[in-house]
């Protein structure tokens, strides 16, 4: 059983610092809400895999997912690109309609499987003990674990190999076309990992929560430093205390674990707000 | 035609219909100012706060009275635009941030009371969640006794107001210059987009609720420039989802009639940006 609890923290502990790195991007940039129509808009791929394949098939469920999100990441392109849609409502007209089709195709052709649509959004750690991936016969870990280590593996080294090229396509595109650098790749290349991110994410913490757990840290580290790599370091290291907070406060509440390191994240956030002198 | 005979024969199929056309186009007519106000993804981050206040109000008084849990609904989502404010005011962040934290912030706290929701002896939670995912169906006859003279205010405050609201959304400049102050009617949008989205919970859902706000605008918005047009035209469009939304989930009952109605809402968005003439 204490295994248990240290996969659970440990699960919980990669997706949030996943989540919080690539989730830095994203506040700095100021596309935060993109995170919240990804994970809606996962929905659509998860039924699809569901009814496809016949049963819960995890590579399937992976791809269906990854798939949904970078067709959503495409529209929004082409929306944002070629229409005169306004900006800021090119989020509302995307994700309701994606998720809309997910529920229409969970209700027609999944009704009979093992599908949760509450259970999607709503996921929850403390059911992760409960589904094993044997390694050896006398060894298993969570099936989230790896997929969870694998995503958060490749935000790092994405970040660390591309650190310059990504923030230099981000924050001066025409510079970075002017260096040959080709910022439409980079930046999209963010947001596919974003989406990867999400898609680990949404059976561990559940799909609206993954929002929080990718803004909410690093909204907080700006209120501290102005510098991009200091509200990632600042950034992670609040996603971390808060999983362990939130953990234990969980655990005392008899509650939801993602739900309460949210809540401790949001404490923190506004009480970081109301104290402190923001740098401007 | 076969549609239309049932309807006027079965006063529930007749209340559904009606109910939720009424629904969608009060809510189609708020939407005009949350889409030109820049607020069209605020929608969606007060549908998703009044999450922890339905979970209150069940857990302080232990019943699923609808009056309860709406109040508490309407103040958490009325707390949660105060808190945007704020963060948008103190902050240094773009507008999208400050909706994602209070939106993640407020969800995460609700889905933290879910779990003493979901334990509560009394065994009546199911109200709880019917009143987030809401569903369409369940609206009857009576609901138009409300929704009728509801939407009649709506449209006529909108139209009453529509030079001051014009001024405010479009030249705020020129409507601070005639000495106007901005928190009444930042307190008056707040309030019409705040009761719409309360008032949409309870049958859309919470995800739903937002698109019936700001999809049948998006849509008119390709057509036109004229406000009056716009508007007209977001009547139209209300209208038009609504019931041809019932209908398909009628002839299919296995489709949930929330996301039919916003799948026909998404259609006439994508062949209006189509074919738009501007």
């Amino acid at each position: 059983m204490d295994l248990d609890i240290f996969y659970l923290i440990a699960t919980a502990l990669l997706s949030a610092l996943s989540c919080s790195l690539i989730g830095s991007f994203a506040v700095v940039k100021g596309n935060a809400m993109v995170v919240d129509v990804l994970s809606h808009t996962i929905l659509p791929g998860i039924v699809l895999s569901f009814i496809l394949t016949g049963q819960r098939h995890d590579g399937a469920l992976f791809l269906g997912a990854m798939t949904a999100s970078l067709l959503t990441i495409a529209i929004i392109d082409v929306l944002e690109k070629y229409t005169t849609v306004p900006k800021d409502s090119v989020n509302a007209v995307v994700f309701p309609t994606l998720f809309a089709l997910g529920i229409l195709l969970a209700g027609a052709y999944a009704q009979n499987t093992d599908l949760d649509v509450e259970c999607i959004l709503f996921g929850d750690l403390v059911f992760l003990p409960f589904e094993k991936l044997s390694i050896t016969e006398s060894f298993s870990v969570p099936k989230a674990l790896p997929s969870t280590l694998g995503v958060f593996g490749l935000c790092v080294l994405f970040v660390l190999a591309f650190y310059k090229k990504i923030v230099l396509s981000l924050f001066d595109a025409d510079f970075a076309s002017a260096k040959k650098l080709r910022p439409g790749l980079w930046t999209r290349g963010v947001l596919v990992l974003t989406a990867a991110t999400c898609v680990s994410a949404f059976e561990t913490v559940g799909a609206v929560l993954v929002i929080g757990m990718a803004v909410i840290p690093s909204a907080t580290a700006a209120l501290f430093v102005r510098t991009l790599s200091g509200i990632i370091w600042l950034a992670l290291a609040f996603a971390a205390s808060a999983v362990f907070v939130g953990y234990f406060l969980a655990l005392f509440f008899d509650t939801s674990v993602s739900g309460m390191i949210i809540s401790v994240l949001g404490v923190l956030y506004f009480a970081s707000l109301l104290l402190c002198r923001t740098p401007r | 035609m076969d549609f239309l005979i049932s309807v006027v024969n079965s006063p529930s199929l007749l209340g559904v219909v009606l109910s939720t056309v009424l629904l969608s186009v009060s809510t189609g007519m708020i939407g005009i100012l949350a889409v030109l106000g820049k607020r069209s993804m605020a929608a969606d981050v007060v549908s998703h706060s009044m999450l922890p206040g339905v979970c209150l109000g069940f857990l302080f008084s232990s019943s699923s009275d609808i009056g309860v849990l709406m109040s508490g609904a309407l103040v958490s989502g009325a707390i949660s635009l105060a808190a945007m404010h704020v963060v948008l005011r103190k902050g240094t962040h773009k507008p999208e941030v400050a909706q994602a934290v209070v939106l993640s912030t407020f969800f995460g706290f609700g889905v933290v009371l879910l779990s003493p929701v979901l334990r509560h002896h009394s065994g009546e939670q199911s109200g709880v969640t019917h009143l987030l995912f809401g569903n369409l169906a369940a609206l009857t006859i009576d609901d138009v006794s409300f929704l009728l003279p509801w939407s009649i205010a709506i449209i006529s405050i909108i139209a009453l107001f529509r030079n001051r609201l014009k001024a405010y959304l479009f030249d705020p400049d020129f409507y601070f210059a005639t000495g106007a102050k901005s928190w009444p009617m930042e307190s008056f949008i707040s309030g019409l987009l705040i009761s719409a989205i309360g008032i949409g919970i309870k049958s859309a859902g919470v995800v739903f609720v937002s698109s019936l706000l700001v999809l049948p605008c998006i849509a008119a918005m390709q057509w036109t420039y004229s406000i009056r047009i716009i508007m007209a035209l977001t009547i139209l469009f209300s209208c038009l989802s609504a019931l041809l939304g019932v209908m398909l989930s009628f002839a299919y009952p296995s489709l949930s009639s929330g996301a039919t109605v916003v799948l026909v809402n998404s259609l006439i968005v994508v062949i209006s940006v189509i074919f738009r003439r501007k």
